[in-house]
């Protein structure tokens, strides 16, 4: 069973990276729900959202396409009308990629979000824009760069200890973020001599 | 006159001390220059709460093409900072000199 991953690069807002996902949604849809989702650490600022393909077809080798297109779909306001471009747009994409013949090797795909973003998503809702900038955030730029220099030196080396640690790290910036986390913090500086 | 002693925790001491002898660093090479004093978890919060308390300053570091991503901030110490570090540097070597234990005769 082989896995597509598909990097999604957004301006990392939460309402785009709603929209991607959606766009992804979608997307699986089209490709019968076997998308596998992996963000890759880039973004692009404001006017495009780029979609990466990494194909993972052949052993030890990676093939890299871009698909890049406007964010004009952002600007349409009928879920309805934007549904269908999207769905149209998705189309085009699949005929582009269908005739890669790696492509046409694929024989499942499969649609999920990485522990970071969903972590990410998780502080979002709970901390204030200041801690998700200061802390948060920093924390997920520290670890897509640590993926990234493992990953340049060996395409198919496991990202496992680097997730666990994160995810850990993660977990511990939310502790000690939290009020419980900061009032035992505080008990902890008053008992001290 | 401030008579309030600002005490630096381990942490912001070794994070201080970092800054001051290298300059401007990111969070990440903190960790990785301090030897296991500094952790994932906990070198932002400390880093956040050294900021509101005037000790470090930092500003974004825009990714430089072709490595673009969320931005990374890098820290530099303020010189509020600077003097509170120096302090605590000056209290622990008196602490610890014998002068301190009333050692010399």
């Amino acid at each position: 069973m082989r896995k597509l991953p598909i990097g999604v690069e957004t301006d990392y807002e939460f309402d785009s990276y709603q929209w991607v996902l959606k766009t992804l949604k979608l997307f699986s849809n089209i490709f019968g729900n076997n998308l596998f989702y992996q963000p890759r650490y880039e973004y692009v600022r404001g006017e495009k959202l780029i979609i990466k393909l990494v194909d993972l077809l052949n052993e030890n080798r990676v093939i890299y396409s871009q698909i890049f297109f406007p964010l004009q779909f952002d600007f349409i306001d009928d879920p309805k009308i934007l549904e269908e471009e999207l769905e149209m747009f998705a189309k085009s994409w699949r005929k582009d990629i269908l005739y890669s013949p790696k492509l046409n090797q694929l024989k499942t795909i499969k649609l999920t979000i990485p522990v970071n973003y969903k972590l990410l998503s998780i502080s979002k809702f709970l901390f204030s824009p200041k801690n998700q900038k200061e802390v948060f955030e920093l924390i997920i730029a520290d670890w897509n760069d640590e993926i990234y220099e493992v990953l340049e030196k060996n395409k198919d080396a496991s990202l496992f200890i680097i997730n666990a640690r994160y995810t850990y790290a993660f977990i511990v910036a939310m502790w000690m973020k939290s009020p419980i986390g900061s009032l035992i913090e505080l008990v902890i500086k008053i008992a001290k001599p | 006159m401030n008579n309030e002693f600002p005490k630096l925790s381990s942490k912001e001491f070794k994070i201080l001390q970092l800054l001051i002898s290298n300059g401007e660093m990111f969070g990440l090479e903190m960790i990785e220059s301090s030897e296991g004093e500094l952790k994932r978890g906990t070198i932002y919060v400390t880093l956040q709460r050294m900021g509101d308390k005037g000790y470090v300053e930092s500003r974004e570091e825009p990714r430089t093409h072709p490595e673009i991503g969320i931005p990374r901030r890098k820290y530099s110490a303020t010189g509020l900072g600077e003097r509170v570090y120096q302090t605590n540097l000056k209290a622990q070597e008196f602490f610890n000199s014998e002068l301190a234990w009333g050692g010399i005769n």
